[in-house]
């Protein structure tokens, strides 16, 4: 009798979480399939109006493809700095690697208004500012951690002895890295790239504070449309945006072993 | 730890080290120059310029002088803190709150129901800062927003506006911090053995004694690490309390954000970064004395 009471309570519990969880994503959805441009919810008819609005709009269309070109080049660097740290470390233990490693962590436990300012500052001073790269080198650096520790995980997942092995037969470093290492660590650097492209994604306030209203990525719009007033447009990006984030996690889960990239034993 | 190996010769060998070394000097060499440069030089520009002069002519200011950290005694930046802090420590034990149960009832589900959970709260966890203050800014709308509901159920006669308001800002970060913290104390319980909760069971002990005497002390450090997440992700929260909020909800992090883009003063913004990352540091050392080492397997 107990036990089921708690059965059912954990049940309502979990229900509760879900819908909390999943009501703002709901509710955005709905209203970006509304037929009129009043805020309605639930939608009192069903149409893709604004999703046509949204790809005939230029101003849109640009700011998606600019988030979408940041967040492929982020990952690129991103996982560029990070493999070979994660390498060193696995292969030799250096210092220097420890050290670099610790840099790379850094970013990721200071608020992120501390890093945005960070690079205003440092774009400002330069006296290079406004420009898409800013973004770019921004992200890459603020989101090191995130691929360092996934393909970290990769690396030690290998068998010493297979290394051994091959080292018996010959195989010289670049062989082992080449033939051994990088095919098993391939699904680790696939997946933190995905993860890191789609927190570049979603970033805003560095972005906002790097390149401002000249570079605009598609966050900075939806908070710029979001302070002049509302319209359904803004919600078909906002959309769009979850659809790329739950995409890309489906894709990771299928690929690779999702529960075990995020630390579990299994 | 070629030397177990029989076959190679010592001189190859040596010469192997050798490549070694030069290899973990030149391999390292691009990600060096990359953390260096865009990390290493803007903190410390960070922090010369919070020892400049405001200067029109500079962007980052001129000469020396301790004028912007006299300035953090000005009311608006020591409220913005104390808010934050305050803002920080209640969201931080709101979501933990339902996170803790959440993930350990997660974890002990099946892998395919696991995987499901974890892509949600990926997808939410990646969702940025601004859809959600979005959301939550409709959600909380006179027009579609909950008070409808609380008018249909008769709790209220007329829809009302809930923004702005704490409880607003404060509803939307936990939405915002949950799956950080779902992320951070997902490892530790899906590797902890349950049979340990089991043996306490069957030796007698009731579950609030087992969740007390052994489930929390085991997940001491998780618990901690995620209550410092959220700390950290709050504490310079800027969306959300910019738009869900009245100046009185605003955040050390928009006080930041306003200070360096719409007054230009650089110094000043560097300051607070400054005294930000200083209570950061300490709210770290302070959580992670009371999480202490805790129970890793």
């Amino acid at each position: 009798m107990k036990t089921t009471f708690n059965a059912a309570a954990r049940t309502v519990f979990l229900i509760l979480l879900a819908v909390f969880l999943a009501a703002p994503l709901v509710i955005v959805a709905g209203v970006s399939l509304n037929s009129t441009a009043q805020m309605t919810f639930p939608p009192q008819s069903i149409s893709g109006r604004w999703y046509g609005e949204f790809f005939s709009d230029p101003s849109w269309t640009s700011a998606f493809w600019r988030s979408v070109i940041v967040a492929c080049l982020t990952s690129l660097l991103s996982t560029s700095i990070a493999f070979p740290i994660a390498y060193a470390q696995w292969k030799t233990g250096s210092k220097l690697s420890k050290i670099l490693g610790g840099m790379a962590g850094a970013p990721f436990v200071l608020p992120p208004v501390i890093i945005a300012v960070l690079f205003l500052l440092f774009w400002g001073t330069v006296r290079h500012v406004g420009q898409i790269e800013n973004i770019v080198i921004s992200h890459a650096v603020t989101f090191i951690a995130m691929p360092l520790v996934m393909i970290s995980l990769g690396f030690s997942s290998i068998d010493k002895s297979l290394v051994e092995a091959a080292r018996t037969m010959g195989a010289t470093n670049n062989d082992v890295l080449r033939t051994v290492a990088f095919p098993l660590v391939m699904p680790f650097v696939i997946s933190s790239m995905i993860f890191v492209a789609i927190f570049s994604l979603n970033e805003y306030v560095i972005a906002f504070m790097v390149a401002g209203f000249t570079a605009e990525t598609m966050p900075v719009k939806i908070f710029s449309n979001m302070r002049t007033g509302f319209s359904p447009t803004m919600c078909v990006g906002a959309v769009l945006f979850m659809l790329i984030g739950l995409c890309g996690f489906l894709a990771v889960a299928r690929m690779g072993n999702l529960p075990k990239l995020l630390g579990a034993r299994a | 730890m070629s030397v177990t190996v029989p076959s190679v010769s010592t001189a190859l060998l040596s010469e192997d080290i050798a490549r070694d070394r030069s290899l973990s000097w030149t391999g390292l060499l691009w990600p060096f120059f990359m953390i260096v440069a865009f990390f290493g030089v803007p903190f410390f520009l960070l922090l010369r310029v919070s020892f400049a002069r405001r200067d029109l002519a500079f962007y980052q200011g001129s000469g020396w002088t301790t004028d912007a950290y006299a300035g953090l005694i000005e009311p608006v930046v020591l409220h913005g803190l104390t808010f934050s802090i305050v803002l920080a420590l209640t969201v931080a034990t709101i979501s933990i709150l339902i996170a803790f149960p959440a993930t350990y009832f997660i974890a002990g589900m099946r892998r395919k129901t696991q995987i499901a959970w974890l892509i949600g709260f990926l997808t939410t966890l990646a969702l940025s800062e601004v859809l959600i203050t979005f959301a939550w800014q409709i959600i909380l709308s006179k027009r579609v927003g909950i008070s409808n509901i609380a008018v249909f159920l008769g709790l209220l006669d007329r829809p009302v506006s809930l923004t702005p308001s704490f409880a607003g800002v404060v509803g939307c970060l936990v939405y915002v911090v949950i799956p950080f913290n779902v992320m951070t104390i997902y490892p530790g319980l899906s590797r902890m053995d349950r049979s340990y909760i089991e043996a306490a069971s069957t030796l007698g002990a009731k579950p609030y004694q087992a969740f007390f005497n052994i489930l929390l002390p085991l997940m001491r450090r998780p618990i901690a690490t995620a209550y410092l997440t959220s700390v950290v992700v709050t504490i310079g929260a800027y969306v959300a309390p910019l738009v869900l909020g009245g100046p009185a909800n605003w955040t050390i992090g928009v006080i930041i954000g306003e200070v360096a883009v719409s007054a230009q003063n650089l110094p000043q913004a560097a300051a607070i970064a400054v005294l930000l990352m200083a209570v950061t540091g300490a709210l770290i050392l302070m959580i992670g004395r009371i999480g202490g080492k805790g129970y890793t397997s």
